[in-house]
């Protein structure tokens, strides 16, 4: 079932187009990945979808009816660019900011309370948030979030600021919330953590859409057809208008060849093939990964223009 | 969750984070000890003498009018027996100045001469032709040879004792005005007004600003709309200063309180209640929160849009100065009204919503006619309204806007957005 979903949405700025007709849908309880350049358009979309800034056209769709004020009492955003009052104790605008998300006073601090302990920063409660560490401050920040518990999450670019062992705590705290059933919307740089938590993605590039669709499809679909395969021989022994070597070397143990099949057949038919004269050792085919699919892609519409 | 309990939020953490610093209520203490102790300070040393007399020597040829002269806490005559010239010689630091009468000055009025290496204060003029203008007038006066001429001119001399009173609009009753008292008290109120409105829209603006820099702004307006949290700072900000001007009346009332209890009875307590006379301070103090609310709102939301648009401190000067400009003509205007209180410059800026604030205070001591209080009201809160509704768009788009500062001309297109 499709949670959320922008219909050709469209957004000017003085001078600039943000969004040209952008539509993508967001399944529900799946995480999905919000990809692009930076000033692709992005934090626009983020921000039409929160209702923080209207589109100029097109429509958002919450659960199969229009976007409604109340909506977004069912949404929690943490922005790229966060902050707090500096100078306000810590646990204090927590429960300030849970309040305005439309929890009672008493409501907020049971629930702050237990996260605090969760990430292990409740003797922070009562200092000022300028006496905590930059990563502290994000803890804090992620806790506001998702105090509210709300149905729909959206994460712009969360782990910038995190050391590696805060940042597996966020990561695992991001898939638990799938878990219990939210559906998270997910902005990032990070290819490496898209495809490790994303089940679909949008890439956004020059206003526009250029890609959408699940993440082990995408990856399928820009396959190269590249090998890598080892062997015992030295020399690889094939037909040219089968496949073409790419490079070779060799470790202790075997000879390693990387190899384009150029013929369509399908792999194990060009494995067979290849095992007629050769011994093979280990045969896999190289799945691109979001990295290469994302520069690819910006590329090739940046050629285009 | 009803829109209302969000303003209500945003108001109790707006009020509350500041009245709970240990600043504020240190300076709400201490500035009016402050005040008051800076203006007794100026009292006491401008009445202070200078620790020694300053003398002043007189060369009188005629020897009639050295007897006049008389020494004073200030000025000390001494009679010189040796001659001017001699005098000049010798002249050392302990003299101040060398008064010189060469003739009869009934005669010859301009036989008097003041020397001295220093300028010559107005009071040590006074100090000399004083005296000798009434001895010579008395003179004059014998020298016609009229018996009891003197006290004949006195007798003709009537002091007319002019008591302003004005008469009560409906009821007829006389009340009776001192227009020194109402001065001095439309002073006050109006410096106070100006003062609150300065010092809270300032506030204003570096709370605006504060959460536009520091990005606060973006996870507070996903769940609170851009109106609402702007509404709420005014609001709660301008309780932080009405807190203020409450617990100063309290302190004030503490003090005449206590002033009552061990001056009661004395003379000078009397004359200073009675000078209040027909001012009611309680009417008074109540326009002053109506204005002052007033005035408030219509500048702090200026206030507001400016913090909302610059990026950083620096560029708020740009933006202040008209704001600045029209505040202190506000204020200009309020002290040229107390002289002139029913003046037509005075009458117009008193209606004039963005001075009205501050002029009408100097009025009201005075007595304004009740039409002139309601229009400049009914004025000055239709204003509130609509300059609210035109900053609240400007608001709403810059808060979320970085980067470079907008131009006058791309203000005005926020406004359609």
């Amino acid at each position: 079932m499709i949670f959320l979903e922008t219909k050709e949405v469209v957004k000017q700025y003085s001078g600039h187009l943000a969004l040209d007709k952008v539509s993508v849908q967001i399944p529900e309880q799946k995480v999905f990945g919000l990809l692009g350049p930076n000033g692709a358009g992005k934090t626009t979309l983020i921000r039409i979808i929160t209702r923080i800034t209207a589109p100029d056209y097109g429509e958002v769709l919450f659960k199969n009816r229009p976007l409604a004020y109340e909506d977004i009492f069912k949404i929690g955003y943490l922005p790229e660019e966060r902050g707090l009052y500096k100078k306000m104790k810590v646990g204090e605008q927590a429960v300030y900011l849970a309040r305005l998300k439309g929890l009672t006073a008493s409501e907020a601090k049971e629930r702050l309370k237990k996260w605090f302990e969760k990430f292990d920063i409740l003797s922070w409660w009562d200092k000022k948030l300028e006496e905590l560490s930059k990563g502290m401050q994000q803890k804090v920040q992620f806790i506001i979030t998702v105090i509210h518990e709300p149905e729909l999450l959206i994460f712009d670019e969360p782990f910038s600021g995190f050391d590696p062992i805060n940042t597996e705590l966020l990561k695992n705290e991001i898939l638990q919330l799938k878990e219990q059933g939210k559906t998270i919307i997910f902005s990032t740089h990070n290819m490496a953590s898209v495809e490790e938590i994303c089940d679909e993605i949008a890439l956004i590039d020059k206003s526009k859409v250029v890609l959408s669709g699940d993440v082990n499809q995408i990856r399928d679909d820009h396959k190269q057809h590249i090998f890598k395969i080892r062997t015992e021989n030295e020399n690889l022994i094939a037909n040219e208008a089968l496949c073409e070597i790419l490079s070779q070397g060799e470790d202790s143990r075997n000879y390693l060849f990387r190899i384009k099949k150029n013929v369509d057949i399908s792999n194990s038919e060009f494995l067979s093939n290849l095992l007629k004269n050769n011994e093979i050792v280990s045969f896999e085919e190289e799945i691109p990964s979001m990295n290469d699919i994302f520069i690819q892609t910006v590329n090739k519409t940046q050629v285009n223009k | 969750m009803a829109l209302n309990s969000k303003i209500g939020i945003v108001i109790q953490r707006e009020y509350f984070t500041r009245v709970k610093k240990k600043s504020f209520i240190f300076l709400t203490i201490l500035m009016p000890l402050l005040f008051i102790g800076l203006s007794l300070t100026t009292f006491f040393l401008a009445t202070i003498n200078e620790g020694k007399a300053k003398v002043i020597v007189v060369v009188d040829e005629t020897g009639k009018y050295f007897p006049v002269l008389k020494s004073t806490d200030q000025y000390q005559f001494i009679e010189s027996k040796t001659g001017f010239q001699e005098f000049r010689k010798n002249s050392d630091e302990s003299v101040y100045a060398t008064l010189v009468i060469t003739d009869d000055l009934l005669e010859n009025p301009d036989a008097i001469m003041l020397y001295s290496s220093n300028p010559v204060v107005s009071s040590a003029e006074e100090a000399i032709t004083s005296p000798l203008n009434n001895y010579l007038s008395d003179k004059k006066l014998e020298s016609y040879n009229i018996p009891n001429l003197k006290q004949i001119i006195e007798d003709s001399k009537i002091k007319l004792n002019l008591k302003s009173v004005k008469w009560g609009d409906e009821t007829g009753s006389e009340i009776q005005t001192s227009s020194v008292m109402a001065s001095a008290i439309g002073m006050v109120f109006t410096f106070l007004i100006y003062m609150f409105i300065m010092i809270y829209g300032s506030i204003v603006m570096q709370g605006v600003m504060e959460e536009k820099t520091n990005r606060i702004v973006e996870v507070i307006v996903s769940s609170v709309k851009p109106f609402d949290l702007m509404m709420g700072k005014l609001v709660g900000i301008g309780l932080v200063g009405l807190t203020q001007f409450g617990i100063w009346a309290l302190l004030l009332l503490g003090v005449q309180a206590g002033a009552f209890m061990f001056l009661g009875n004395s003379e000078v307590f009397q004359t200073i209640n009675a000078s209040f006379g027909a001012i009611n301070i309680l009417e008074l103090s109540l326009y002053f929160i109506l204005f002052f609310i007033g005035g408030y709102l219509i500048y702090s939301s200026l206030f507001a849009a400016i913090g909302a648009i610059i990026n950083s401190p620096e560029d708020a000067q740009q933006y202040m100065m008209p704001i600045t400009v029209l505040i202190l003509f506000a204020l200009y205007t309020g002290i040229y009204s107390a002289q002139n209180p029913d003046g037509p410059l005075a009458f117009w800026t008193s209606l004039f919503p963005f001075t009205s604030p501050i002029v009408m205070m100097v009025r009201i001591p005075y007595g304004v006619h009740w039409w002139e209080l309601l229009l400049s009201i009914v004025l000055l809160f239709g204003s509130v309204f609509f300059v609210i509704q035109i900053v609240a768009k400007i608001y709403r788009v810059g808060i979320l806007m970085y980067g470079k500062k907008p131009t006058y001309k791309e203000l005005m297109k926020w406004l359609k957005y």
